[in-house]
């Protein structure tokens, strides 16, 4: 129920002023980008091969660069956007809830890497659908797979522009020049218009749409392993100076953990802001800004922060805005930023409507033990229940292993020694990279409090707090370029593998005609530049439960293919009759709990029966249905067996 | 039904020295996971479910339940994962490239195209 506040209640800045040097280092990082993908190409015109040179780097990857385009395609933006956002809500127990990522590196590139190398080399694949192809001799398996990895990555590919775009905005949002190109498009574009109603995010879509497009087209997979590389070193070295400085800001782990022990989870909702002052100034409120709440009996000081921008429009002959926000009840932060907010006399905050969390609420200690707050209405027994805990030792150390993105990686290492240095390597910078962002983001819940309502937005408003503590602009362009190199090493990688599946593995394998180098040269350029054209125009105005899309089409590649693949690699028996059934009994065990979830409670996301996420559901029938189907038809030519597991 | 398993007797080819030797890492890997899961698991629910009055021990800032139940098990599984790829993984020819055979025939055949054009 809303709550009347007095009409004393003013505004403060919460946000801090950015500088040119973010842009500016944001810049040169694109530029270098850009250059390592015109001496990809370079390259590329040299190669025999050209198909093979485009989309697998000529299966020539060395330990290093093995080991970054790994990690940086596996560190995708949800590691630095959902990530730290579910740790700044849930706290400590993020720690279980990603632990599995300590074998992440062996059960992904151990489990299968050696076997897929080898039948990759046998068969000449350089596509996943090329490899069940060729091992099993079925162009029928070939345009199943190639068709399963269209719909999933596609789906995969949209919110990921989304977020990326949504990160370079909140990077931007007070350069000036930006400002001016924002005002700019919003002429162009008008307002209602086809391409949205934001045009600063219509911009840094653009922009960031564009510069993937050209490398990725341009330069193909040695571009994007040679990014991969720049933007693995970018992760690394953003989260390790986050990590420093944001402890040393937070007073010390040791004091930052026991501030956070004491707290409480705080109330979420809704504020209502009226303008006061000449309708003619009128200007919106960005999202950060704090705002100065007595209560009615004016002895308790509280804080409220908007969490989204505030854009008044006219209502009723007044200028409101209702925005999300957050009532913070961190007493020792209050204390301390309360006398320093400073106050907006054009703006009276008129109504609050806040809700407690639906689990944790009122618990001292909810963020330093298990199974951690939650405010979302259905989750009543906590973030991490123990069946779900679990779960996510599957969700991510074994799906992960189904991943096709992780699998044409390990088709491209040039031996089995680099196999063996990439597991090292990569084990190394995962652990740092992900039990420091639970020691960070449990730090920023102290540093910058308020953020529940829009927790994405955790990331971008620390790299910016930190960077302003230091006073050194430049490191806000720097640390937000971690989470925008993930979101680009994702990204093309993906567009890379939507292109190879219609260039290679659609067009090029069923053409009834031998295709020239020229002709398939033209088409690869073409359909990954097309591509990345098609998913900027959808993600424009992308639709609804981006972050369920993403769930799905990740664990939807994982249940399709992981089991089938294994089997092919690791089971003589297995044929293409056996294969078809894995994939299809994966898709549609998993399909099913989405679906059994949007009938019983009208919502787009996964359906936990007996507790138990559906990728677990879904591996399990991928792997029943397999081996019974299998062992139900005629086991494979004797020829077959002994190209791929005799000597 | 016959059953197409690599062939013991000998006259037949013997098992691939890869597909044998990947089996094996595979088997040992599967069995690292598994006991990770169950240390996490037991361990952090154990210590650390169910207690929120805020009075946590902390090791080294962290509180305790994730030391032993997420810091510990990873910096083991990080020893063991450097240990396994070093001295347990085994090193394998992992054969001729198909991909790169199938190009060099594709320019062969352009270039003997060409020259018949030519003639």
């Amino acid at each position: 129920m809303p709550d009347a506040l007095p009409s004393t209640t003013c505004l403060a800045a919460g946000a801090t002023a950015a500088s040119p040097s973010a842009l500016i280092t944001f810049a040169v990082y694109t530029l270098i980008v850009l250059s390592l993908a015109v001496i990809s190409h370079r390259l590329i015109q040299r190669r025999k091969a050209f198909l093979g040179e485009y989309y697998l780097g000529s299966r020539n990857l060395g330990p290093w660069t093995f080991a970054f385009t790994f990690a940086a395609t596996v560190a995708s933006v949800g590691s630095f956007g959902g990530f730290p956002a579910k740790i700044y809500t849930h706290g400590w127990i993020l720690a279980l809830w990603i632990a599995s990522y300590m074998v992440f590196p062996l059960t992904t590139m151990g489990l299968l890497g050696k076997r897929l190398n080898q039948v990759a080399r046998k068969t000449g694949a350089i596509t996943l659908p090329d490899l069940l192809r060729g091992r099993f001799n079925s162009p029928l398996i070939g345009v199943v797979v190639s068709a399963l990895m269209l719909f999933f990555l596609s789906s995969y590919l949209i919110p990921q522009f989304k977020l990326a775009s949504l990160m370079l905005k909140a990077l931007l949002a007070d350069v000036a020049f930006y400002q001016q190109a924002v005002a700019v498009v919003g002429q162009v574009t008008g307002p209602d218009s086809w391409f949205g109603d934001d045009p600063g995010y219509l911009l840094c879509l653009v922009v960031f749409a564009l510069a993937v497009v050209f490398y990725t087209s341009f330069g193909g997979f040695r571009a994007v392993v040679w990014t991969d590389v720049l933007q693995g070193c970018v992760m690394l070295v953003g989260v390790v100076v986050l990590l420093v400085l944001t402890t040393r800001l937070a007073g010390g782990l040791d004091s930052a953990t026991k501030e956070l022990a004491a707290q409480s989870p705080p109330q979420i909702g809704e504020v209502e802001l009226e303008w006061v002052g000449d309708p003619d100034e009128v200007k919106p409120l960005r999202a950060g800004r704090l705002i100065q709440h007595t209560t009615n009996d004016g002895q308790t000081k509280r804080l409220i922060r908007i969490n989204v921008d505030a854009a008044f429009v006219k209502s009723d002959g007044r200028l409101t805005a209702k925005v999300k926000a957050v009532l913070i009840n961190n007493e020792a932060y209050i204390a301390k930023t309360y006398p320093s907010v400073e106050t907006l006399p054009d703006v009276r905050v008129t109504s609050t409507d806040f809700k407690p969390f639906a689990s944790g609420a009122g618990e001292v200690g909810a963020y330093t033990s298990g199974p951690g707050p939650d405010p979302r209405p259905t989750q009543v027994d906590g973030f991490l229940p123990v069946g779900v805990a679990v779960s996510f030792f599957f969700m991510w150390a074994i799906s992960g292993a189904g991943q096709p993105g992780n699998m044409v990686r390990l088709m491209a290492f040039n031996s089995t020694r680099t196999l063996r240095r990439g597991i090292v390597i990569v084990t190394l910078m995962l652990g740092v990279i992900y039990l420091s962002l639970v020691i960070i983001f449990c730090c920023a819940r102290n540093l910058i409090p308020g953020w529940e309502a829009n927790p994405d937005n955790a990331m971008p408003a620390l790299c910016v707090f930190v960077a302003d503590a230091v006073n050194q602009p430049w490191l806000a362009g720097l640390l937000v370029a971690a989470p925008f190199a993930a979101a680009m090493s994702t990204v093309d990688s993906f567009i890379l593998m939507i292109s190879s599946s219609v260039v290679r593995d659609l067009w090029q394998r069923n053409s009834k005609r031998p295709v020239s180098d020229k002709a398939v040269k033209r088409a690869s350029y073409l359909v990954t530049a097309g591509i990345g054209v098609v998913v900027l125009l959808v993600a424009m105005n992308p639709p609804q439960f981006l972050q369920d899309v993403i769930v799905y089409a990740a664990t939807g590649l994982a249940v399709c293919f992981l089991v089938p693949v294994a089997l092919a690699l690791y089971w003589p028996r297995a044929n293409t009759f056996g294969t078809l059934a894995a994939i299809a009994g994966g898709f549609f065990a998993h399909l099913s709990l989405y679906v059994t979830n949007w009938v019983m409670f009208d919502a787009f996301s996964p359906y936990n029966l007996l507790g138990v996420s559906p990728i677990i559901w879904g591996l399990a029938a991928s792997l029943i249905v397999g081996i019974a189907a299998t062992l139900a038809s005629p086991p494979p030519p004797r020829e077959q067996v002994r190209r791929f597991f005799c000597a | 039904m016959a059953d197409p398993l690599p062939p013991t007797s000998t006259n037949e080819p013997p098992p691939d020295p890869v597909f044998v030797a990947a089996r094996r890492e595979a088997l040992v890997i599967l069995g690292a996971w598994a006991t990770c899961l169950v240390w996490c698991i037991t361990t952090c629910v154990v210590l650390g479910y169910g207690d929120s009055s805020g009075d946590v021990t902390l090791i080294l800032g962290i509180p305790h339940w994730v030391f032993w139940g997420v810091v510990v098990p990873w910096a083991s599984a990080g020893v063991f994962s450097v240990v396994f790829a070093t001295f347990f993984m085994k090193d394998h020819d992992l054969g001729p490239d198909r991909m790169i055979e199938d190009a060099e025939r594709t320019t062969r055949d352009n270039a003997d195209s060409a020259e018949g054009d030519d003639a």
